[in-house]
């Protein structure tokens, strides 16, 4: 029965467009290339550079009361790889001036009286500016130092109370934090597992839709729709040989995600492939619907400009979903990347299968079977 | 030697035929205007609304107060609360971002003096960064808990104050950037089109068989793609003033003059590049990677510069983008001026000759008889 399938399969005309079409991809070299080079270098690149660990903010503090209390108090800083302390300061003018020019993140300014209220137990006033110009940086900065801040109070008030040794200062919450996934807060790890579901709709619709237009340009379109062959068979004979290259993609993205970022796979491989491959026909699918719009080449690569970055932007790869205005996350729903980021995520860094996965998998089924449809309809209108 | 009138001639050719092709001129303005909406609107970084999950195992008013601790910080989003909340499930699913577990013996402790109190808090490591932060909010939330249920003055009091964004605004920092990265992609792409389209068709050859000289070509074709930039660079700015609210801090020379030296690097590299590919698409691949995307990554849009490691931060100095981005956010956000910035101006003219001299050289050599 197998045989006989086989036969089936090799002996149909889709089977003879396929192997048209996949030596024709590979004969077009550049195109094999472009297929496989930039996902490497964008996973690798973005693995790299789009980095949200916080290191090094810099630290400028004006020490008015110059005392070992002030000094113990600035030593907080040291405890995170977050802050450096770049320079220490005569007054308040120079420092703001830095600051002013981007030099520092954050002034430190402590009063004369710091030592001597400390001693006295009363609270000091300390004050911390900050460059908010970036928002986000400020105000990581800002609770950073806040909970060292408020560290070491509660180091100063357990000194005091066991000096005093009267007091017994009990019923402390302590909070055990555990964090699930990634034990070890590697960022990369975030961007790298979106950076798959980027990079191959990118490609995989610019790719496609490149094929299609580049025959429609050529005129050789014609000639197919002379071919006894569907227009279904002529699609699917154009898609599968680019789902092969794009599937290659994957496992070339998988082995330098482990090797370079030592990104785990969690989960079960061949599930992994089974989604992505679903996700491809979504991307393929607006690669073939961009192309049956375009009159040129130029036209089609500008479209997918259009298209590309809001499905970029909007997928949650780059950065958090919830961090979203209402509205946005709502459009998000639309974005069929979002789902598959979703997938990466869950089978890659939390080995969940498709006992979890099975909403996202079945959004994805119906985008692929909806978008698919529209631009078989679609080709076939322009060629009638 | 340079013949203006040429110069003028050949920068009116690009422009007709440029005004021909409707669709592309249509993109080439529209697009940036929407991309500018999408990142102003969908890159931020804000972690407010942390979606949280609380086992409550206790049901005391003292682990009611301590979950109403929680709710009043407005940094937290309660999903799910309850005995019977399964917290590892709803992280498996993606549906919270933390998980707290209140223990049964939590009141009890409490109330023991000498007794420290240990809840749980699970959170979602996925995203690296916002995981940091929840553990830091949460960790502040207990503190503040604590507090009020002791008297102790505390020792020191931070007094913060936040400049030139004291409502930490994430638009006034990525608004100002999304303008400088939107008007990145399209002169550099037009510019490399057109350039390699006359190489792909061999109507290069009668430039080059003209007297027009190569410096002549290339400031006249630069000319055509600089003016479409600047006009996109008008209107992008005018959006952002209508849309996101942003209005110049201080003196706009330095971003004029920035803008004027950035949108000329856009152009001479796109030039270099599509003298360099043999056809439009591979053109349009070359720009879109260096210009766009490594503008994208490189220039400190999302994430500050000082996280990239430092080899490739070398390489982000080249970008002219990452200078750029200085210049805008000091104009909308910090306004100081020229003392500020006048640097990142110097190497945007630095960039500027720079690729002016790489296009050229280019055309030089494939220009017929020199």
């Amino acid at each position: 029965m197998l045989a006989q399938l086989l036969d089936n399969i090799l002996g149909s005309r889709f089977w003879a467009l396929f192997q048209k079409e996949f030596a024709q991809i590979f004969r077009n070299r550049q195109l094999v290339i472009q297929l496989l080079v930039p996902p490497t270098v964008f996973l690798i690149l973005f693995g790299f550079a789009l980095n949200p660990d916080f290191q090094n903010l810099k630290v400028g503090v004006t020490d008015y009361s110059h005392s070992s209390a002030s000094r113990e108090f600035i030593e907080i800083f040291d405890q995170t790889d977050a802050f450096v302390i770049s320079r220490y300061y005569a007054n308040q003018q120079a420092m703001a001036t830095d600051l002013a020019t981007g030099q520092l993140t954050v002034g430190i300014t402590i009063p004369p009286e710091f030592a001597d209220d400390i001693a006295r137990r009363r609270t000091v006033q300390v004050q911390a500016l900050y460059d908010a110009v970036d928002a986000n940086t400020a105000s990581i900065a800002s609770s950073y130092i806040t909970q060292l801040v408020s560290d070491y109070n509660l180091r100063q008030l357990n000194h005091r109370g066991s000096a005093a040794s009267t007091v017994s200062r009990g019923n402390q919450v302590q909070v055990q934090a555990s964090v699930f996934y990634n034990p070890g807060l590697e960022t990369s790890w975030f961007i790298v597992s979106g950076m798959f579901g980027i990079v191959l709709t990118v490609i995989g619709s610019q790719a496609a839709a490149s094929l299609v237009v580049r025959e429609k340009e050529a005129g050789t379109i014609e000639q197919l729709i002379m071919t006894p062959a569907s227009n279904t068979e002529v699609i699917l004979a154009k898609v599968c040989p680019l789902l092969i290259l794009l599937t290659v993609d994957v496992l070339i993205a998988l082995v330098v995600a482990r090797l370079v970022f030592s990104v785990p796979l969690r989960g079960n491989l061949l599930v992994f492939l089974i989604i992505t491959v679903l996700y491809f026909w979504v991307g393929i699918s607006i690669g073939i619907l961009i192309a049956s719009y375009a009159k040129s080449e130029q036209q089609t690569q500008l479209t997918a400009f259009f298209i590309n970055p809001p499905l970029v932007l909007l997928c949650g790869a780059i950065t958090p979903i919830s961090a979203m205005p209402t509205f946005v996350q709502w459009l998000t729903y639309l974005d069929p990347l979002r789902y598959f980021i979703e997938v990466c995520r869950g089978v890659l860094l939390k080995g969940v299968g498709l006992e979890t996965l099975w909403p996202q998998v079945l959004v994805l089924l119906s985008f692929a079977t909806v978008l698919m449809t529209l631009s078989i309809r679609q080709f076939r209108r322009q060629l009638s | 030697m340079v013949r203006p009138k040429r110069i003028i001639a050949q920068t009116l050719k690009e422009l007709t035929q440029l005004g021909r092709d409707r669709l592309t001129l249509a993109l080439a303005l529209a697009l940036p205007l929407l991309l500018l909406l999408l990142f102003g609107f969908a890159v931020s970084l804000d972690v407010n609304k942390i979606n949280l999950a609380i086992q409550d195992l206790d049901r005391t008013p003292a682990s009611r107060e301590y979950i109403a601790t929680f709710e009043r910080t407005n940094k937290f989003n309660i999903v799910a609360q309850g005995p019977a909340v399964n917290v590892p499930r709803l992280l498996d699913q993606g549906r919270v971002s933390a998980g707290l577990i209140i223990p049964p013996e939590f009141t009890r402790d409490l109330q023991r003096s000498g007794r420290a109190v240990e809840v749980q808090i699970l959170i979602d490591g996925t995203d690296a960064n916002t995981a940091t932060i929840v553990r830091g909010y949460a960790k502040a939330t207990t503190n503040a808990f604590v507090d009020r249920q002791g008297s102790n003055a505390p020792p020191v009091s931070l007094q913060s104050r936040l400049w030139y964004n004291p409502g930490l605004e994430t638009l006034r920092y990525i608004g100002p950037g999304a303008v400088a990265i939107t008007v990145t992609l399209f002169p550099a792409l037009l510019a490399g089109l057109a350039t390699s389209k006359e190489k792909e068709q061999g109507t290069i050859l009668q430039v080059y068989a003209s007297s027009l000289t190569g410096a002549e070509y290339l400031v006249g074709k630069a000319a055509a793609f600089w003016l479409v930039g600047m006009a996109e660079v008008l209107l992008v700015n005018l959006e952002a003033w209508l849309f996101f609210g942003l209005w110049f801090a201080g003196d706009p020379t330095p971003m004029i003059l920035g803008s004027m030296l950035y949108i000329a690097c856009g152009v001479f590299w796109g030039i270099f590049l599509g003298s360099n590919t043999g056809t439009q698409s591979a053109a349009i691949q070359a720009v879109a990677f260096t210009a766009f995307l490594l503008s994208l990554q490189l220039s400190g849009f999302i994430y500050p510069v000082s996280n990239i490691p430092i080899g490739i931060r070398w390489i982000s100095d080249l970008i002219p983008a990452r200078h750029y981005i200085l210049i805008t956010r000091d104009a909308y956000a910090r306004g100081v001026g020229w003392l500020g910035v006048w640097f990142p101006v110097l190497a945007l003219a630095l960039l500027a000759s720079f690729f002016f001299f790489l296009a050229w050289r280019k055309l030089q050599k494939m220009q017929v008889g020199s």
